[in-house]
């Protein structure tokens, strides 16, 4: 058999087996919190070459959730192969494949598959509820994370899968993580809301509008391929979670304090 | 090209969507969304191809307060917008 590792990544557990032992080892050393003994969900095979290049011009389809339920992506690194069906994923690429992309692209393909996306954004779960703040490089994704260290579960600083689960939605730690590091729990919790976050010198807050909630979800989430039926996929998906959650922008200053206005603002 | 009496219509590449009467257009080849204003969105709901670029200019005059000449340079100046990014085609 070939080295082989199981990881649970929300509620999804994905085993990756690769006859080049180097990226297995690299998932045993780094994503520790996220290994599982249960029963895979997704096999994963990991065929690395040297030298493989890019097969410009292959048969692969576009990418396409609605094409006999499979997937299949080119990037410039590697190609994919999902087949939901029989829950098998087949990984070609180099021997120097950056097996995080791999994990990232894998993770939110079967997230969107389920109703779900994996989002730029920070999660902490405060009272077995799970507050998600997302926005671009620099808005204080690590920040708020850090300002929550007190009684508070950091779930993730960079990286949060939204899962769907009976009608509702809930966030989820990953091992995609920032400036932060790793987590140390490897759980989540239903969302009590969303925050897209603005740095500022003083606590404010509006309400998104659906359409503007939708659109900022569109350039957050972590989308391996578009194609039109997986950005129509998704506009349900953004729609249904904007729909059930409240979504806001939040103005903040970087200050514990922040805390208490999230309370006021979500009781 | 006389776009007055050209039809015009959205691509089929392109996912589209109208939340609160205001469309989000997603380009899937470059990943690019446009929010689009109301009256962008009545224009883009009005490219099905079956009408040509003047009923739409008449449309958008009837719902929408304003000079009908500077409606019309408004709205031809979208479609070229449009056509320009490969958001929509003349149909043949």
């Amino acid at each position: 058999m070939n080295p082989n590792i199981k990881l649970k990544i929300a509620k999804n557990i994905f085993r990756i087996s690769s006859e080049n032992r180097r990226p297995i080892l690299w998932l045993e050393k780094n994503y520790q919190t996220f290994v599982s003994n249960a029963k895979a969900d997704l096999e994963v095979s990991l065929h690395l070459e040297k030298g493989w290049k890019k097969k410009r011009g292959t048969s692969l389809a576009p990418p396409s959730l609605r094409q006999n339920n499979r997937f299949l992506s080119q990037t410039r690194f590697f190609d994919i192969d999902m087949d939901f069906n029989n829950r098998k994923a087949v990984i070609s690429g180099s021997e120097d494949i950056g097996i995080v992309s791999v994990m990232t692209a894998l993770c939110s393909m079967l997230l969107i598959k389920e109703g779900g996306f994996l989002l730029h954004a920070s999660a902490v779960l405060k009272d077995n509820f799970s507050y998600v703040f997302f926005g671009p490089s620099g808005s204080g994704k690590t920040t708020m994370a850090r300002l929550s260290e007190d009684n508070k579960i950091i779930l993730t600083d960079e990286t949060t899968a939204i899962v769907r689960s009976n009608g509702s939605y809930h966030a989820y730690a990953t091992p995609f993580s920032g400036d932060y590091g790793m987590v140390k729990k490897n759980t989540g919790g239903k969302i009590k809301a969303v925050f897209l976050l603005k740095k500022d010198d003083r606590f404010r807050h509006v309400l998104l509008k659906p359409r503007d909630a939708v659109r900022q979800l569109f350039c957050s989430a972590m989308i391996p391929a578009v194609d039109p039926g997986i950005a129509d996929h998704l506009f349900n998906t953004f729609s249904k979670f904007t729909g059930s959650l409240p979504c806001y922008e939040l103005y903040f200053k970087p200050q514990p304090s922040v805390w208490r206005y999230i309370d006021g603002l979500t009781k | 090209m006389d776009l007055l009496n050209s039809f015009i219509k959205r691509n089929d590449d392109i996912a589209w969507r109208i939340i609160d009467e205001e469309a989000l257009v997603v380009d899937s080849k470059d990943s690019l969304i446009y929010p689009l204003n109301t009256v962008g969105s009545r224009i883009w709901e009005l490219l099905d191809g079956k009408r040509p670029c003047s009923e739409i200019v008449d449309t958008i005059s009837e719902e929408f307060e304003g000079e009908k000449e500077s409606i019309k340079d408004d709205v031809l100046n979208f479609l070229e917008h449009l056509l320009e990014k490969g958001l929509a085609k003349e149909c043949a």
